[in-house]
């Protein structure tokens, strides 16, 4: 798959007030590399076969 | 008293009580004019709890007054981190948000301390929420007793440097991606980060409830011992705890760890980029062990190379929902750190949370089918020693910049959080300039044991573990 293009700080800013927040302008540009980053980065998950793999938190022990 | 007790290690201390050769009023009132002496310089304490650590003293010495001892830690001076709530003392988590929040009721683990008989002497500063990367401490910055221009780890800042520089004899710290071994690693202590499970987490202020674990940090294998078989066991107050019994670990200690094997995992041998006294100080720790009779193999568990990835978009996820009322309301009180971090995982979709899930659990089955055939696993604890806080706390200017600092350092630890399985760093040398070196070594569900008997047995062949801070 291509990659996508990074959102844009302004586009960011829309994300977080669509999730009741507001990012202060200070921290916008901090905000925007660790999210962009982050996107970025698990799109490598995209190579797993993650078929039959159920999401898990916790690893319950069977003697537990 | 000889002062130099302050300095050894918690077995030292317990003989001393056990035999009335010193008495818990006179460790205590040592310890707390220590801290009086030498925090100022290291900021570990948020609050030293003087008047309840001196009822306590008294209290533990009338008791051995009667001959009843509870053992190891009875009459014994620790900390606890400021995560954990203390009934009456001021509970901060690290943040200026929560400056006069006084709980209730205790944690189950600093009752459980209490109920061995130990003394409370405050609690330990740390990175606001638990959260890695907090640039400026509403209480102070921890520095490192070993240089005090570096910082003491993340994020159970307090308590490393608490117990490296003797002011306290050991500590519970937390541990969700890596607290506990971080400050272990820096501080050239044993940090052991229990089985998701095995502690209780009732009564710990929550960042990740799925990775949150109660710790222990301590001078030497035995002590972390003595602390964890404190504080381990079923709790009904936590939805998550174990019922299994728990295993006596001091009994096992001594058992040495021939025909013990030994996984080295591939994905986190340093590579050239890596500081290479570091590098050389893991080999020889690594060597060290094989002459002691382990078994070594490389082990490939490829997944390792995602975690940090995986662990930031679950786990900082997880605390912005948790902050999400204090980021709707009070976001500019957040350290500027914490909040670019909460704000980001925040806006995660929710199908790239579920399917870092999906991977979590693959992880989980690497580490698995690698523990089908080895004990222990080994790896370095960080590719270099302790940054300077100029470092650690510098912006972050780039998206590439997220990647390296906030992700790749992230493979050492995070692991282990992900898959809910026990490690612990372990002193394996230091740098020229005499900074503390760490040797990571993990293990399977409850094998506690087994971690804590390979650093006793990697302690009679090294004297990392008895060498001290230059402070004091």
């Amino acid at each position: 798959m291509d990659p996508q293009p990074d959102l844009t700080p302004q586009e960011i800013q829309t994300l977080a007030r669509g999730a009741g927040l507001s990012i202060p302008p200070g921290d916008l540009a901090e905000v925007t590399h660790r999210y962009t980053a982050l996107l970025e980065q698990l799109h490598k998950l995209d190579a797993l076969d993650l078929s039959g793999v159920e999401p898990t938190a916790v690893f319950p022990n069977p003697e537990a | 008293m000889d002062a130099t007790l302050l300095l050894a290690p918690l077995t030292d201390q317990a003989a001393a009580v056990k035999a009335r050769t010193v008495s818990p009023v006179e460790l205590t009132r040592a310890y707390l004019d220590r801290i009086e002496r030498l925090d100022g310089r290291l900021y570990s304490y948020i609050t030293v709890a003087a008047g309840v650590a001196m009822q306590q003293a008294q209290a533990a010495e009338a008791e051995l007054a009667t001959g009843r001892y509870r053992g190891p830690l009875h009459g014994i001076p620790v900390g606890v981190k400021d995560q954990m709530n203390t009934a009456g003392i001021l509970t901060t988590g690290g943040s200026s948000m929560l400056s006069t929040n006084i709980p209730t009721s205790d944690a189950t683990v600093v009752a459980r301390l209490r109920d061995a008989g130990a003394i409370l002497l405050g609690k330990h500063n740390m990175e606001e929420f638990a959260l890695r990367g907090t640039r400026v401490h509403p209480y102070g910055d921890p520095r490192n007793p070993w240089d005090l221009t570096r910082i003491a780890g993340h994020s159970s800042s307090g308590s490393g440097a608490a117990v490296a520089a003797s002011l306290c004899a050991a500590a519970i710290g937390e541990d969700t991606g890596g607290s506990i071994r971080n400050p272990g690693n820096v501080c050239g202590l044993v940090g052991l980060r229990p089985t998701y499970g095995l502690v209780s987490r009732h009564g710990l202020m929550e960042g990740c409830w799925s990775m949150d674990t109660a710790s222990p940090i301590a001078k030497t294998a035995a002590d972390c011992a003595i602390m964890l078989q404190a504080i381990a066991g079923h709790d009904p107050a936590d939805s998550q705890s174990s019922r299994r019994p728990v295993p006596n670990y001091l009994a096992t200690l001594d058992q040495g760890i021939r025909g013990l094997r030994f996984g080295v995992i591939r994905e986190l041998k340093l590579d050239g980029s890596a500081d290479p006294e570091v590098r050389a100080a893991v080999d020889a720790a690594i060597a060290a062990l094989q002459g002691l009779g382990a078994v070594v193999e490389e082990v490939s568990i490829p997944l390792i190379d995602l975690a940090g990835v995986l662990f930031v978009a679950i786990a900082d996820t997880d605390s912005a929902a948790v902050q999400h009322e204090r980021l709707r309301t009070q976001v500019a009180e957040f350290d500027s750190s914490t909040r670019a971090r909460l704000l980001s995982g925040a806006l995660l979709p929710a199908g790239l949370y579920t399917k870092a899930q999906r991977a979590r659990t693959l992880l989980r089955r690497q580490f698995m089918d690698v523990l089908d055939r080895c004990d222990a696993l080994l790896s370095p604890m960080s590719a270099r020693p302790a940054l300077t806080l100029e470092e650690e706390t510098a912006p972050v200017p780039t998206k590439e910049d997220v990647v390296r600092r906030q992700f790749g350092a992230r493979n050492f630890t995070t692991p282990y959080a992900l898959t809910g399985l026990p490690a612990a760093s372990i002193p394996c040398g230091f740098t020229a300039a005499g900074l503390p070196i760490g040797l990571q070594v993990g293990a399977g569900p409850f094998a506690e044991a087994t971690i804590l008997r390979t650093a006793a047995a990697y302690q009679t062949v090294t004297d990392w573990h008895t060498r001290r801070a230059p402070i004091g």
